[in-house]
């Protein structure tokens, strides 16, 4: 089990994190917050290439940096940008990463065979790799961090770059591997997670929002999102009294998905809310953010 | 008898886990010494692996003894050859081949695009460059002793103090070098680093020759012995730093 402890960060004066709490079993967690929201602060802290300014972050009851290799032993990272060495095909590299990763030689050959089959690359396994596209090049980065069978597993904005057929294989990759270990995937694009993980963590204002399953964070907005259609004339008025969360046109009308206390007319249809619509919805006024939405 | 009767509850299995996880981290230090730790990485990773970039190494060092050669050939041409002390010479460009390995070649280096992968791996940037260190300093004092015997070709030299007095230098440098490169990032301050040492040598020489060549020259022998062996010891405790300290205390 995985556990942060009242995890603070500050960069100077900026405050990055702020008292974050949080519990980890087997299974995928979907960390789903705006760029800018600390996501990537709490990943590399997970992973051990920053360290918190209080708190501290436990792995079966032992603080990670006590255990230090011995929990790099058990630990994978796919980071954000990863990187590789151009002039190497992917079998070198990951061979390279193996032997850093303390896997014997025969044991190494046997992985990167399977990995590579795993993420479909068994045909390129000796081109070099700087004619690879971003897709090709994100697979080798989920082979590599799944070559020393991790029981932690952390990902940082993994799908950047993949178009949506990529996507769809590296979640489905993804839930082949959740079964015996914690898999956390930070991302900024709910799809992403919203039908494969456990739980999903939202980070707002430097804290943690939620911690909950799907369902019961799109339930926050049951009985408060509605569609309805709205003349052109009107939209103004309308845009200024309600949170809108989505919009469509339809010949000289415009249909609104929005949010509101309660059900004021008759022709406003209620809709099941999706993680999105929270998302949305959570997010909308957040100024903190680098990428604020307003 | 009261006592027997009394019943403890057996732990659950994550319990002993973590219990055998604490008493095993607490009480053992999986890592042995320095030596070892080296060998049993080397062992387990090989050449190939540490020195992934052997090849760009090797032209580093082609490229070091042709500057070195060129640079005390084009000395000679500026300043007459004759008029130069060779120690001074010896002493003043005796951690250029170093300097080039660890400039090009620490490895630690956070603009490294493989920078994040690497360092989450068992064996990782520090680790790698500890060993990568110590080999480059070695490599580095056969390489000033070669020099040396080229030197004595031409010049009367006493290869033992000329060797002390190159190591000397050598891991004086090395020790300044190491402690900037765990403590400041900074490739400039590395930089001007190597172009002080240079130039406060050659400075130091030129405008106050007689302090600079009795500092040089009437130092025992075995004085050059306590500096060489002191300084490898200091040079030994950085690389231990970057081997065993936690990940936490290197990036603090």
């Amino acid at each position: 089990m995985l556990v942060i402890e009242n995890v603070s960060k500050q960069y100077g004066n900026f405050q990055a994190l702020n008292s974050i709490q949080l519990e980890f079993q087997n299974g995928i967690y979907g960390l789903l917050a705006p760029n800018g929201a600390g996501k990537t602060t709490l990943i590399k802290m997970i992973a051990t290439l920053m360290f918190p300014t209080k708190g501290e972050i436990l792995y079966n009851g032992t603080n990670i940096v006590a255990l230090d290799d011995k929990y790099r032993d058990v630990l994978g990272y796919l980071p954000q940008h990863f990187g590789y060495y151009k002039n190497y095909s992917p079998e070198k590299y990951l061979f390279y990463l193996a032997a850093l990763k303390g896997l014997d030689k025969s044991t190494a050959k046997q992985r990167i065979n399977e990995l590579l089959t795993l993420v479909g690359l068994e045909d390129v396994t000796r081109k070099k790799m700087k004619k690879f596209s971003g897709g090709m090049i994100q697979r080798v980065g989920i082979a590599q961090e799944m070559l020393n069978d991790p029981k932690v597993l952390i990902l940082d904005e993994p799908t950047a770059g993949l178009d949506p057929k990529e996507r769809a294989r590296f979640r489905k990759i993804l839930t082949s591997l959740a079964r015996d270990r914690i898999i956390i995937l930070s991302t900024h694009i709910v799809s992403d997670v919203e039908s494969i993980a456990n739980q999903i963590i939202m980070i707002k204002e430097k804290k943690v929002l939620y911690q909950d399953t799907v369902a019961h964070i799109s339930n926050q907005l049951k009985g408060m999102l509605f569609e309805t259609e709205v003349s052109l004339a009107e939209e103004d008025q309308f845009r200024d009294n309600y949170q809108i969360i989505g919009e469509r046109q339809e010949q000289e009308k415009l249909i609104f998905r929005f949010v509101a206390e309660q059900r004021l007319e008759e022709a406003w249809q209620e809709v099941i809310p999706t993680l999105e619509d929270v998302f949305l919805h959570v997010y909308e006024d957040d100024q903190t953010l680098a990428g604020s939405m307003k | 008898m009261q006592n027997s009767n009394k019943k403890i509850p057996y732990p659950e299995e994550i319990e002993i886990d973590q219990e055998i996880s604490t008493i095993l981290t607490e009480g053992m230090d999986s890592r042995a010494n320095f030596w070892s730790f080296l060998l049993t990485m080397y062992r387990q990773l090989g050449f190939r692996i540490i020195f992934r970039d052997f090849t760009e190494i090797i032209y580093t060092i082609i490229l070091s003894i042709v500057v070195v050669t060129g640079l005390l050939m084009s000395l000679g041409d500026l300043l007459i050859w004759n008029d130069w002390n060779v120690y001074t010479i010896i002493f003043t460009f005796s951690p250029v081949t170093y300097l080039l390995f660890a400039y090009f070649f620490f490895i630690f280096q956070k603009q490294k695009p493989t920078y994040e992968v690497e360092m989450v791996c068992k064996y990782n940037l520090y680790q790698l460059a500890a060993f990568r260190m110590l080999t480059f300093s070695i490599v580095s004092m056969l390489v000033n002793s070669v020099f040396i015997i080229g030197l004595m070709m031409d010049q009367s030299i006493h290869f033992g103090y000329a060797f002390l007095l190159s190591s000397s230098s050598l891991f004086l440098f090395a020790v300044i070098l190491l402690y900037v490169q765990l403590y400041v990032f900074s490739r400039l301050v590395k930089l001007l680093l190597a172009i002080g040492w240079l130039l406060g040598n050659i400075l130091a020489s030129i405008f106050s020759e007689g302090l600079y060549l009795i500092i040089l020259q009437q130092i025992p022998l075995y004085i050059y012995g306590m500096i060489v062996i002191g300084s490898f010891v200091v040079y030994l405790k950085g690389l231990k730093k970057l081997l065993f300290a936690s990940q936490r205390e290197r990036m603090s």
